[in-house]
């Protein structure tokens, strides 16, 4: 008798009892009938799948909703959308937690004398509004609507709504409103827009500031474009920033600037450019003596960069056929906001021109949104006592505005201030009414996130019956204030407003698809020369700033701090720290060593309006004398706003640093930022020692080989395309019904992610991520140490894990060389409403069991299902794990590999295949393609 | 064609029942008595009396002997034959019936043989002492697998397999069920009047309990009913009150008068088999049993592995009886010439007689038409179905509308 | 030894058992193999007489994984003129007017763990007794098999079908 069979007799007494309960029902007791039959084609049980599009930040990309028990459970990118083509960042996959958010507004609140807030009834509060507003106007108070980005036809609404009730509508708030780069385009090319630069087609590309991947404009679509190009032998990218970014992290060559020393950079190379080779025809004559001359030494000392290096770029755009120059992000954000996007915008006009690089057919549709300018020319009228009702919508002024601006104080001199959102949040806090909005999911809509592109929003999820959507909303405040409105509600206007717009084709393309793209004609780029002349003449170029600076930059995973209450977003580490909860500060080798700093140890840092205090942690590769502040660090962001463009500050320079002594610990994740010597990613540097792990020879084995029928399930990695952004991370989460553990857990190293993004620094700073998932070895080391025969080799060649079958013995955990099984130490539950945010084709896993990466076997099954339908077997391309499907940058790919057309089986005869610990003899299924240095 | 016809055998069933409580009895006290007169005591070639009375004459015994082993052989094949009358198990093959009755029969003769030479006095010499235990365990071997195939008979869902995974028979209840039968064989082994055994009686009501509710734990879940656990219950007083009473007989060092101790152990005996008898009357339901795929009850096919994708045999398709179709389906709904749910099928027919074929299709697809009526369900017909209705309808029409 | 004690313990020890029997008795009663409906539908006149197939209400079990109830609207399809006088028909119209969906209780459960496709098994030629019995004969709806997985796994050995965890293990 083997060891199985043995403990199965000691234990089959106490088991046979629970066996034989197995029939009987816990849990779903009910078979609820419907009244009607369900829609054509949805049979209960299967799946649905209906476009939308993700809100969760202004770039909108396009949705395919997938619909489980009439309840939207996993959001996709839409293959079809112009926006994002199919790839979904990980604020998007985390959207549904904001669906499904146990703190979601409820019921409209109004503030007591005590500063709580109570719920009341919608009449109560539309009649208050109403009210208010008739008083105002008597009263000649102006009421005022500011709101996040509006586009589409609740745009058109508001619009309507304002003029019927004279509500002067303000220019919309934006924490990222790229006001410098529009101010420029506005004054050099008559358009106030940003463009959409057409990366795909460049083959120079250099950004500076911008972080194309975390935030910048449209960061899904972005980051397709920029890992293909970076990829590609024959292009290159180059970013030049003054900390450390993901985007700086995956660019070609990252080189580092002095914070605030753009505008130098980008003078001296326009003045080089221009002053030779093709360029220098282009150059308009009259520009040509308006541009300031700066050489190539003060230029070195001012950026920092080696004049060597500096030549090197100039060379680059010269050689270049279609070099593409982005400025944005940190660049813009210091006092030199507008020198850096005057001269940026020169140089892109310069460069870009001959082949159309800037489109601004499909400009970023920012045309309402305004600047601290405008909040700043707000907030003093405000503090003038004129204002009547003020509506803040869909916006969070009162975080994202700096100090200085008195915005919350300012409010209180409103006559009636109503908020209207989802969550609860700063500017919620100061206001007098709270009203609550319905999610992108619940409610019809459109949205123009850029020009000629219309997105679909449609209701795929019941609302809580007291919470309206903003046109229902509008109209019933239009109603009840002048008695007519015009429509009965959100959805006939918004069918008005579309039949009126789009011919029965359109908007049956529109409902279908989720989008409609109207083409545009392409505008010639004319540039203003005389505009552009005085532009120059008034360039005033401050110094760089002086050191130690702190970049306070945007973050991957909440954007602008908008998703920082998605708790799935701070459970999924930041990809270069791989912090998971919590504050820190980055700071640099030789900071660390300066004030004797580690990871966790608090320091103290002060400028000149404002201090913080942050646990530290070392980045490598971080210049010396800058520090990275994450912008969900701090209570406000912005540190002041430039006067010039209304762009909000996000350095703090000539800081004091203090160590405290105080320490914290802080949850990282991973266990060292260097691979130890390992060869986890053999770039051609390692080959050179002679460890060549590409070739490892057969291993003999005592096991017997795994034979294989019908299919080998394999996945393929592009380590050069893969740009640590963790979309697949929280995809895993959101389909497998990973449970989030909070703090606590992480601190413990109980982490459960099943797909890890982990970072690994070599000794110049330059990272390569690593996404390790469960390798579902061919001789996993798992299979052959579970007791009970819960972790198995199936003839597909998963490692598939039985959970009920699971005792906890933890023993293949322990096992594991690649450490990617996961133990759930503690029975989690979701509070509601995010226990129905769970996907019904796998089980929640109970206290004691072990699970991990199972290659979405749930898809696996579908797609044999419906393969077995028709009677053949599945084609590659037909199973796309989660993980695989949201990847904007489309690094992983799955097929089979017994099928000797599927892409995942060219991919593996890469010369760059290679597999981590191949020289352990598991056997793995995931081939990682290691990157070209 | 279902294996089990509950009402008329129930008379079969109890018969069976009751030579099961015998056999169990006297296979019991034989299995017993020879396992403990192994060492060298008690029955003598002679015959020792089974009673053990106050001086008097010998009676003969009545459990010993050739004729001990005919009336047990006899009892055993009646239970069988029973058995396999009251359920007709098919699915145990003949190497099954054949192999139990060599067993059986070597098992008896075995220990017949043996018990020649069981003396009183001394040690059992070496042959008969591997001959009695070899006797013995065939006999308990029996009974194990015996028991094991009435407690597969729980399990009527596993039925179609048993062919091709015999090791199905065993189950952790009938081993249970074994287990109670020793221990009721140690009883009957305690009634001995010649030793003071009652310890043996004690020591198994002792153990009954924990025995009975493990096989009350592992009974098959489709097995249980109130009547189980009545039974259940029974055995654990009878138990208890043989425990009872043999305590105070042994420390008054005195030999129970035999009534109550044999009444009590025959009456645990009755109560062990009547509850697997109420376990199978529990599982065995008509409508259980339908859908079991058997073999039909005079032959056996195997049930041949199919093909992942099995290809769809063609079949001649079955001939349908348009009236009974009519009956079955549209009899509740329509009349001919008067309204009852649906319209009266006279005015219908009109007008559909020139054009037949959208008749059939109507059938399988219908419509409201009429607002006087409800909407006809739609009965999932098949092409074939609609065309025999629509042949059966106007066949009628013509017979009601032709005149006599 | 007092002539008390063995006789106290002997009863102790019965009356722990019997104890033990009757929490077994309450705890699993004749096991939940039938329920109570919220509307006595029998399936001996629908199925039984009237002859009405399976996949007449359940019409999901040939499409998709799960088999379903059918909705109020296939039941009124004809009991909305048929048999409107008895009380379990007159349930059904108060199901429909209040606009209610009618909670039946689940017979055949299986746990969450597992995935079971209704089509896959229907067809592959499976008749629906196989698993469910003689339903038509049943007025109340009984469950008659264990559903236990080694049950489940004869059958797909003897049948040929997959028997890889990962076929039902979710």
């Amino acid at each position: 008798m083997d060891r199985r069979q043995f403990l199965q007799m000691l234990g089959l007494v106490s088991s046979a009892a629970a066996l034989s309960s197995c029939g009987s029902d816990t849990g779903q007791k009910e078979l609820v009938s419907l009244l009607v039959p369900p829609e054509d084609g949805i049979v209960p049980g299967t799946e649905a799948w209906r476009p939308s599009t993700c809100c969760e930040c202004p770039a909108h990309c396009g949705l395919l909703t997938r619909i489980r028990d009439d309840r939207p459970v996993k959001l996709e990118g839409n293959p079809a959308h112009p926006v994002n083509r199919g790839g979904l960042c990980p604020r998007g996959q985390a959207s549904l937690w904001r669906l499904y958010h146990p703190q979601r507004l409820k019921t409209p609140l109004k503030r007591q004398a005590d500063g709580k807030f109570t719920a009341i009834s919608w009449s109560q509060a539309l009649t208050e509004i109403a009210e208010t507003l008739r008083q105002n106007h008597n009263r000649d108070r102006q009421n005022v609507w500011l709101a996040g980005r509006s586009s589409g036809t609740l745009n058109k609404l508001i619009d309507a709504f304002c003029t019927s009730l004279q509500i002067e509508r303000l220019p919309e708030f934006e924490p990222f409103s790229y006001s410098a780069l529009r101010q420029a385009y506005r004054q050099l090319f008559d358009r106030d827009e940003l463009p959409r630069y057409r990366v795909e087609q460049a083959d120079l590309l250099l950004t500076i500031g911008a972080d194309l991947l975390e935030t910048f404009a449209s960061p899904v679509d972005y980051t397709a474009h920029t890992s293909a190009l970076a990829a590609d032998k024959n292009r290159q990218w180059l970013h030049l920033e003054p900390h450390y970014s993901l985007t700086g992290a995956n660019a070609n060559q990252r080189l580092v600037l002095r914070p605030g020393s753009e505008g130098q950079l980008l003078l001296w190379l326009l003045q080089t450019l221009t002053g030779q080779g093709r360029y220098r025809n282009r150059w308009p004559q009259q520009l040509g003596k308006a541009l300031p001359t700066q050489d190539l030494a003060a230029t070195a000392k001012a950026t920092g960069l080696q004049p060597q290096q500096l030549q090197q770029l100039a060379a680059h755009f010269l050689n270049a056929e279609r070099p593409l120059l982005i400025v944005g992000g940190v660049a813009t954000a210091h006092r030199n906001a507008l020198p850096v996007a005057v001269l940026g915008a020169l140089l892109q006009w310069l460069t870009t021109q001959p082949w159309n690089g800037l489109d601004f057919a499909a400009g970023e549709n920012y045309a309402g949104v305004g600047s601290l300018l405008d909040v700043d020319k707000f907030s003093r009228r405000l503090a003038d006592d004129r204002t009547g009702v003020l509506f803040v919508s869909r916006c969070n002024p009162v975080r994202h505005s700096p100090a200085a601006l008195n915005l919350k104080t300012a409010l209180a001199k409103a006559s009636l201030r109503v908020g209207l959102a989802e969550l609860a949040d700063d500017t919620t806090a100061t206001m007098d009414l709270v009203l609550p909005l319905t999610h992108s999911l619940e409610s019809w809509g459109d949205t123009e996130p850029r020009r000629g592109i219309v997105s679909l929003l449609q209701p795929l999820h019941k609302p809580s019956p007291q919470v309206l959507s903003e046109g229902d909303l509008l109209l019933k405040l239009l109603r009840k204030a002048t008695g007519d409105s015009p429509a009965v509600d959100w959805e006939s206007y918004l069918q008005g407003h579309w039949k009126s717009r789009f011919s029965n084709a359109e908007l049956t393309q529109l409902l279908d698809d989720g989008f409609l793209v109207t083409p545009q004609t392409q505008p010639t780029l004319r540039l203003d020369q005389a505009r552009a002349k005085k532009a120059l003449q008034n360039l005033q170029l401050q110094p760089p700033l002086p050191l130690p600076a702190a970049v306070i930059a945007p973050s991957i995973r909440s954007y602008d701090g908008r998703s920082h209450n998605l708790e799935l977003l701070s459970e999924i580490p930041d990809p270069l720290t791989t912090i998971s909860y919590g504050n820190w500060v980055s700071i640099s080798k030789q900071t660390a060593e300066r004030y004797r700093l580690e990871d966790g140890d608090e320091l103290k840092l002060t400028g000149a309006a404002w201090h913080s205090e942050q646990p530290v942690r070392l980045q490598p590769g971080l210049a010396a004398e800058v520090l990275t502040l994450p912008m969900d660090s701090l209570p406000a962001p912005a540190v002041g706003f430039d006067p010039l463009t209304g762009e909000a500050l996000r350095y703090s320079d000539a800081l004091q640093l203090k160590r405290t002594g105080k320490i914290h610990r802080l949850p990282i994740l991973a266990g060292s930022p260097s691979q130890q010597g390992r060869g986890l990613i053999p770039k051609p540097v390692h080959l050179k020692e002679g460890h060549d792990s590409l070739k490892h020879g057969e291993h003999p084995s005592l096991y017997p080989k795994p034979q294989y029928e019908k299919y080998r399930w394999a996945m393929a990695i592009d380590l050069q395309r893969c740009v640590g952004c963790s979309a697949c991370a929280a995809a895993c989460y959101i389909e497998n019904n990973v449970p989030v553990v909070g703090k606590a857990d992480h601190l413990a190293g109980r982490e459960m992610s099943w797909l890890r993004i982990e970072p690994f620094y070599d000794a110049q700073g330059r990272v390569d991520f690593l996404p390790m998932l469960c390798q579902q070895c061919d001789y996993a080391p798992c299979e052959a140490v579970c007791p009970v025969y819960a972790a198995y080799h199936n003839p597909e060649g998963l490692n598939v894990q039985v959970y009920n079958r699971c005792v906890g013995t933890r023993y293949c955990s322990n096992n594991c060389p690649y450490k990617v099984r996961r133990f759930n130490w503690w029975q989690h539950k979701s509070p509601p409403p995010l226990d129905l945010l769970r996907n019904p084709d796998l089980p929640l896993r109970s206290k004691g069991m072990m699970e991990k990466c199972t290659f979405c076997l749930q898809r696996i099954r579908l797609a044999k299902d419906r393969a077995k339908d028709e009677k053949r077997l599945v084609r590659d391309g037909e199973i796309t794990p989660a993980c695989a499907q949201s990847c904007p940058a489309g690094a992983i790919v799955f097929g089979n590999l017994l099928d000797k057309e599927s892409r995942v089986y060219r991919l593996m005869q890469s010369r760059r295949a290679y597999r981590v610990f191949a020289e352990l003899g598991t056997e793995p299924a995931v081939h990682y393609l290691r990157p070209d240095s | 064609m279902l294996p089990v016809i509950q009402e008329q055998l129930l008379f079969v069933k109890m018969l069976q029942g009751a030579f099961q409580t015998l056999l169990c009895l006297s296979l019991g006290y034989l299995v017993g008595e020879v396992l403990f007169s192994l060492p060298g005591k008690a029955i003598s070639a002679a015959g020792a009396p089974l009673f053990s009375l106050p001086p008097g004459p010998p009676r003969p015994k009545i459990l010993t002997g050739k004729r001990t082993g005919l009336l047990i052989a006899l009892f055993m094949a009646c239970n069988l034959l029973l058995m396999k009358i009251a359920y007709r198990p098919d699915l145990f093959t003949g190497p099954f019936w054949g192999g139990l009755t060599v067993l059986f029969i070597i098992g008896l003769a075995l220990i017949l043989v043996a018990r020649q030479h069981l003396r009183g006095t001394r040690p059992t010499a070496r042959l008969p002492l591997a001959a009695a235990l070899t006797g013995d365990l065939l006999l308990l071997a029996v009974c194990f697998f015996l028991l094991n195939a009435e407690s597969f008979l729980l399990t009527p869902e596993s039925w179609p397999f048993l062919a091709s995974r015999p090791l199905l028979l065993l189950s952790w209840n009938g081993t249970l069920r074994f287990m109670q039968f020793t221990l009721l064989a140690l009883m009957l082994t305690g009634l001995d009047r010649q030793q003071n055994r009652q310890w043996l009686i004690l020591g198994a009501a002792l153990l009954w309990p924990p025995f009975q509710i493990l096989e009350l734990l592992l009974i098959p879940e489709l097995a249980r009913s109130p009547w189980l656990y009545l039974w259940a219950a029974l055995t654990l007083l009878t138990a208890a009150a043989l425990a009872l009473m043999t305590t105070r007989a042994l420390r008054k060092k005195r030999l129970l008068p035999l009534a109550y101790p044999l009444s009590a152990v025959t009456l645990l005996a009755i109560l062990w088999v009547l509850s697997a008898q109420t376990a199978r009357e529990t599982t065995l339901s008509g409508v259980a049993l339908a859908g079991l795929q058997l073999p039909p009850a005079t032959e056996r096919e195997p049930i041949a592995p199919v093909d992942s994708q099995p290809v769809p045999q063609p079949q001649a398709p079955p001939t349908i009886d348009g009236g009974q179709l009519f009956a079955q389906k549209c009899s509740v709904c329509h009349r001919f010439d008067q309204r009852l749910i649906g319209p009266p099928l006279s005015a219908v027919l009109v007008k559909y007689r020139s054009d037949k074929e959208s008749l059939a299709g109507f059938l399988r697809n219908p419509q409201k038409i009429d607002p006087d009526y409800p909407a006809m369900p739609n009965l999932n017909l098949t092409q074939q179905e609609a065309e025999v209705l629509t042949d059966y309808l106007f066949d009628y029409e013509t017979v009601q509308t032709t005149p006599q | 030894m007092p002539k008390w004690l063995p006789h106290i313990l002997l009863s102790a020890y019965f009356g722990f058992f019997l104890l033990l029997l009757a929490t077994l008795a309450w705890f699993w009663p004749a096991s939940p193999r039938a329920a109570s409906q919220p509307i006595a539908f029998p399936h001996t006149v629908h199925a039984g007489q009237l002859g009405l197939s399976c996949s007449f209400c359940h019409e999901s079990a040939e499409l998709g994984p799960q088999a379903g109830v059918p909705a109020v609207s296939k039941c009124l399809s004809c009991h909305q003129a048929i048999a409107t006088d008895r009380p379990e028909i007159q349930k059904l119209l108060g199901y429909q007017q209040r606009g209610e969906p009618i909670r039946w209780q689940r017979i055949y459960h299986l746990p969450d763990f597992i995935y079971f496709s209704h089509k896959r098994h229907v067809n592959s030629g499976l008749d629906c007794s196989a698993c469910h019995g003689a339903v038509e004969e049943m007025q109340t709806v009984k469950r008659v098999r264990s559903l236990q997985m080694g049950w489940c796994l004869s059958c797909h050995r003897s049948r040929g079908a997959s028997f890889d965890c990962a076929t039902c293990h979710k």
